[in-house]
């Protein structure tokens, strides 16, 4: 069964791409593998970052409630679903060409417009084989909470792996390496990925 | 910045102290038309009387069998209902350009409240390029109106009621709905020999009323209300009213009574200077509406036949508006009751003016920006067909000021 896709990308470049969100307030969770459909090559990432905000940058949301009393203000202002917008943010860590998948960065960047899919597990265990994307993700320095967004991405791959406890342990080796002074936070981070 | 602010100041504060100085008058004024109200409601027919006989330089309104006095509370707001709004903006023909044209912007929205709650809102520009379309030509060919300034505006509001008409369609029948316009319903600019009978007879009688006369064709055997919102009016005709009832010569002849009498002497002067909307701010409770009455403006009388149009004021809190409506909304207590409640409710979600006519504006302005893109695009597209884009030395020199 064909997915259907979860967003548009609406701002990329080579190492991450913006998409807008087709459903407010349900972007894909924080840590989930991403690909953006392309005749030749999917670029793959890890959402990072979700924002909602108001789509004309001149009008800035305001609170309507009642005090949490009384009405839902989506109810009453049905027009807020269309006068806002969630945007969400994939680090590129790998590329798709065809069957094949890649844990280096793509050639080129997603193409704006481009759809946004979740990988399926099949694709994520074939992604995760390799830990390299953890340390695209801890060089990154555009996200402030990285250390959340890596425990939320070894999450989602570990749901999607015949022997979870292996894989963590296995990531938990690569945290160690790539963080060889930082014991407490690589330990906080493999707590956090268990759930 | 190009105003000398230091300048201005000192001008402001006088007249701020101005306007402090005739609060006085004003609450005296307002006071005595209180009272008016409603010694004149009391005997409504009396004032009917003098109204028809009279020939008073004002415009006076037409009187229901609501008293004057009268102030009704809103009905219960219907359950699953839909509002739908539209509003217009448009370019003008722009001498200074090369290219002739014009361009219509109207937005759209529809808001759906109840248990499906939905919205759908969007904008739906038209470009005017051809010979025909850049003016409006008599039947005899004899004599023609370039599509500009008030006309190209007539044109435009046809255009928002068009839209209206085409939304109301799409809505299921037995869903109540209140569909609504910014701004009056009569066409002031189309009175009076300022324009031919052949454009008025093209923007008045085959354009709005045309459309009017569809919306009203998709509202039978349904709840569906048609009205125009007025924030903030200057309107004076119920206040003309009580000029007229104030006035001592019977029959009222303002012509022949107080010819040569300087403005500030005369009888009814006593009643000057106030709208419809400060009268009403002090007779009606927050959410209640006035009586009903019905517009005299010449336009109206003479070709709005079904659609004559009704208004009433609206106290919203914090402000009185004017809401009109074709006399087959405003005749309908049921659809007027509905009109009453939804406007109401609008303005309520809306911070005090209509939220669906707030998004339709939003969706149909044109600022600056917008404008400078559409004409830069026009340049662009006609110099990729080899043409020459010519725009005057002050529009160049507007763009690119110098020192």
């Amino acid at each position: 069964m064909a997915l259907s896709a979860l967003g548009e990308v609406i701002e990329a470049n080579t190492a991450y791409f913006v998409a807008q969100s087709y459903e407010l307030h349900n972007p894909p969770v924080l840590g989930s593998l991403v690909h953006v459909g392309d005749s030749e090559v999917d670029v793959v990432g890890v959402v990072c970052f979700a924002h909602t905000h108001s789509l004309d940058e001149g009008r800035r949301a305001i609170a309507r409630g009642n005090g949490g009393e009384g009405e839902d203000v989506f109810r009453s202002h049905p027009e807020l679903s269309k006068l806002l917008c969630t945007d969400f943010k994939a680090l590129a860590v790998g590329h798709k060409k065809g069957s094949q998948v890649f844990t280096f960065l793509s050639p080129r960047p997603a193409r704006v417009h481009g759809y946004v899919y979740l990988c399926s597990a099949d694709e994520v265990r074939e992604l995760s084989q390799s830990l390299a994307f953890l340390r695209m993700l801890l060089s990154d320095r555009s996200v402030a909470c990285m250390d959340e967004v890596v425990s939320a991405c070894l999450r989602h791959c570990a749901a999607a792996q015949e022997d979870a406890d292996s894989f963590l342990i296995r990531a938990g080796r690569e945290l160690a390496t790539l963080m060889p002074k930082d014991f407490n936070r690589v330990a906080e981070m493999l707590k956090k990925a268990r759930g | 910045m190009s105003l000398d602010l230091t300048r201005v100041v000192s001008q402001i504060d006088s007249m701020a102290a101005r306007l402090k100085a005739s609060q006085d008058d004003r609450r005296r004024r307002l006071a005595n038309a209180v009272e008016a109200v409603h010694a004149q409601g009391a005997n409504l027919d009396a004032l009917r009387l003098r109204l028809e006989q009279s020939n008073t330089t004002w415009l006076m309104p037409g009187l229901t069998g609501e008293g004057l006095a009268s102030h009704f509370s809103a009905p219960a707001t219907p359950g699953d209902h839909s509002v739908l709004a539209t509003d217009g903006s448009h370019i003008d023909l722009d001498r200074h350009h090369s290219a002739q044209c014009y361009l219509i912007n109207v937005g759209r929205v529809r808001l759906d409240y109840g248990r499906h709650p939905d919205a759908s809102m969007d904008s739906v520009p038209v470009l005017y390029y051809k010979a025909d379309e850049m003016e409006m030509a008599s039947a005899d060919g004899t004599d023609a109106r370039r599509i500009e300034g008030a006309i190209l505006g007539g044109r435009r509001a046809i255009e928002e009621c068009r839209a209206l008409g085409d939304m109301i369609a799409a809505v299921e029948r037995d869903r109540p709905a209140l569909a609504m316009l910014d701004g009056s319903l009569v066409m002031w600019e189309f009175e009076g020999q300022k324009y031919p009978e052949f454009v008025v007879r093209q923007l008045v009688d085959d354009g709005l009323l045309k459309c009017l006369d569809d919306i009203r064709a998709l509202a039978e055997g349904r709840d569906l209300g048609l009205a125009s919102y007025i924030s903030a009016p200057r309107s004076t005709e119920v206040m003309n009213a009580l000029r007229l009832a104030s006035c001592p010569h019977h029959p009222a002849d303002c012509d022949r009574c107080c010819r040569g009498v300087p403005r500030k002497d005369r009888p009814c002067e006593v009643m000057a200077e106030l709208s419809d909307a400060a009268l009403f701010a002090e007779l009606l409770s927050v959410g209640e509406r006035s009586a009903m009455f019905i517009s005299r403006s010449r336009v109206v009388n003479e070709r709005y036949g079904a659609h004559r149009v009704y208004f009433c004021y609206l106290n919203m809190g914090g402000e009185v508006a004017r809401i009109e409506v074709p006399g087959w909304v405003g005749e309908n207590a049921a659809t007027m009751g509905m009109v009453h409640s939804l406007v109401l409710e609008q303005c309520r979600l809306g911070d005090g003016y209509p939220v669906s006519l707030s998004e339709a504006h939003q969706k149909a302005v044109l600022n600056g920006a917008d404008r400078e893109c559409f004409w830069t695009l026009v340049e662009r597209s006609l110099a990729e067909d080899g043409m020459p884009a010519w725009i005057s030395n002050k529009s160049k020199s507007k763009r690119r000021p110098w020192v």
